[in-house]
């Protein structure tokens, strides 16, 4: 029976406070994804081995992890790509870890609260008046961006978060567009706030490697830059017509 | 209009952008005239000779020209250059770095302004 | 809103991104050099502006600009500064798409259209300059 050989990086505060790391090998088989790798050891070799999953089908968003040096979701990244290499698991980058493989996300979700991720209408129509209506056109300005599974694969790819955790960051960024662009959406005022702070888009280098890793194929680095045009291009505006539209 | 940002950063994201908008499509061509071009033998010296340059500068469009051509990529670089130091991990020197990259942009500016219009 | 609860700090391990971040991928590394490509751009605007002051010198102390432009040390430089200035231009451009969305009625030009036109446009307008530098 061929064999694969896992090394995960593993944390456990009541024991030591560095992390360190531990092999394993296990059987291979073709069909594996490293979240079926940890999910053996964790189930047969290892019981602390701690992670973080559910629905093991790159919807849910909790399984991403580092897989030799790269963030990735593990549900969707196969053994065979690296097999008979070996396999380094560790925990998302720049995130606090907790233990093992699990990171602390709450400053994702304080950030992802912040950008008020929902329809945000100044008046509320009365029910008996129907639906919002929007067009395939309208939805297209925003769709892709509305693909997001909260997996702060992004966030570990961005050295510009990994350098300064006070950064709003990509995905939090690309919703906050997806909402803006949304033609049935009245709260850009409020999300500007947030955006167009110092630690919203203005931090963001550019570097462009949040829109290479999404699993989801959501564009955050457009989003910011675009964000970027619009309220600069608004600033100036405001300059040269103080007393507005 | 209501004023949504708050900050300065537009100012100094809108100056970058120009100043890298106006490098990307002119600079190549400038370089090449300026610098490689008399010895490689594409540009014939007399290009930058004293009498041509300083009868070209007696029209003020061009005077605003050059003054752009070097103002605005000085703020280009003062923006990325200090966005460079951070993601270095200068974080702790944040203000210093960022009045340091665009005083010396505003200083370059000033003395292009002074040379070129009075 | 409650913000959300982390373990105590003292439970936590955070990572710390090295100095050197910018080898570990082939992405970032053109990331870099992409972001210094500024200081050469700088620094010709910077050679353009002590021109410029030369200039106002007089005749005699120009031509000792334009001869110090023609050693060899600065001939050298220069083909650094036109490599990077030409890596500035490509990365500009490449990356005008993805920032730029162009809309005509409500449709939305594709992007590799954008990016033809913004090819097109360089190579003309470098034609033009080309043209009026060396010619005018």
């Amino acid at each position: 029976m061929s064999t694969i050989k896992i090394t995960v990086t593993r944390y456990n505060p009541e024991t030591s406070s560095e992390p360190f790391t531990q092999s394993y090998t296990i059987p291979y088989k073709e069909d594996m994804v490293v979240l079926d790798a940890l999910n053996y050891i964790k189930n047969h070799v290892d019981g602390t081995l701690t992670h973080r999953w559910s629905c093991r089908m790159g919807v849910c968003g909790s399984c991403g992890m580092m897989v030799n040096g790269d963030a990735k979701l593990t549900c969707a990244t196969f053994l065979r790509d690296y097999y008979p290499g070996e396999v380094q698991v560790d925990p998302l980058a720049h995130f606090p870890v907790i233990r093992d493989l699990v990171i602390d996300m709450s400053d994702f979700m304080d950030k992802l609260l912040e950008i008020k991720p929902w329809i945000i209408r100044s008046e509320e129509k009365p029910l008996e008046e129907g639906e919002y209506l929007q067009s395939p056109d309208e939805l297209n300005l925003y769709k892709q961006f509305s693909m997001c599974i909260n997996c702060m694969i992004c966030y570990s790819a961005c050295p510009v978060y990994g350098h300064d955790q006070s950064f709003l960051g990509p995905a939090a960024i690309a919703l906050a567009h997806r909402y803006n662009m949304d033609s049935r959406d009245e709260g850009q005022d409020q999300r500007a706030e947030i955006i167009g702070s110092h630690e919203g888009i203005w931090e963001c280098t550019f570097v462009g490697e949040c829109t290479r890793v999404c699993p989801e194929h959501v564009d955050p680095a457009a989003a910011i830059q675009r964000s970027k045009v619009q309220l600069t291009k608004e600033y100036f505006l405001s300059w040269m017509w103080p007393w507005g539209n | 209009m209501a004023v949504r940002v708050k900050t300065t950063d537009p100012i100094w994201w809108g100056l970058f952008s120009a100043g890298g908008t106006l490098a990307a499509f002119l600079l190549p061509v400038h370089v090449i005239v300026t610098g490689v071009g008399i010895a490689f033998g594409w540009v014939s010296p007399q290009v930058l000779a004293y009498q041509r340059i300083t009868a070209l500068l007696e029209n003020p469009l061009l005077q605003i020209y050059l003054f752009l051509l070097i103002s605005l990529p000085l703020f280009h670089w003062a923006h990325r250059f200090r966005f460079v130091l951070m993601d270095l991990g200068l974080r702790s020197l944040k203000t210093p770095v960022a009045v340091l990259c665009y005083g010396v942009a505003m200083v370059g500016t000033l003395l292009a302004a002074l040379l070129l219009f009075f | 809103m409650n913000p959300q609860k982390s373990p105590p700090e003292d439970l936590l391990y955070r990572p710390h991104m090295s100095f050197w971040w910018w080898l570990q991928k082939r992405n970032y590394f053109l990331f870099m050099v992409r972001e210094l490509s500024a200081v050469f751009v700088g620094l010709f605007a910077l050679i353009s502006l002590v021109g410029v002051y030369r200039l106002s010198q007089g005749e005699d102390t120009y031509q000792l600009y334009l001869n110090a432009l023609q050693t060899p040390s600065a001939q050298v430089l220069f083909v650094v500064i036109l490599l990077f200035s030409l890596y500035h231009t490509l990365t500009w451009i490449h990356l005008t798409p993805m920032i730029m969305v162009v809309r005509i009625g409500s449709k939305t030009v594709p992007p590799i259209l954008v990016l033809i036109a913004s090819y097109l446009a360089w190579i003309v307008i470098s034609l033009i300059l080309f043209y009026l530098l060396l010619v005018n």
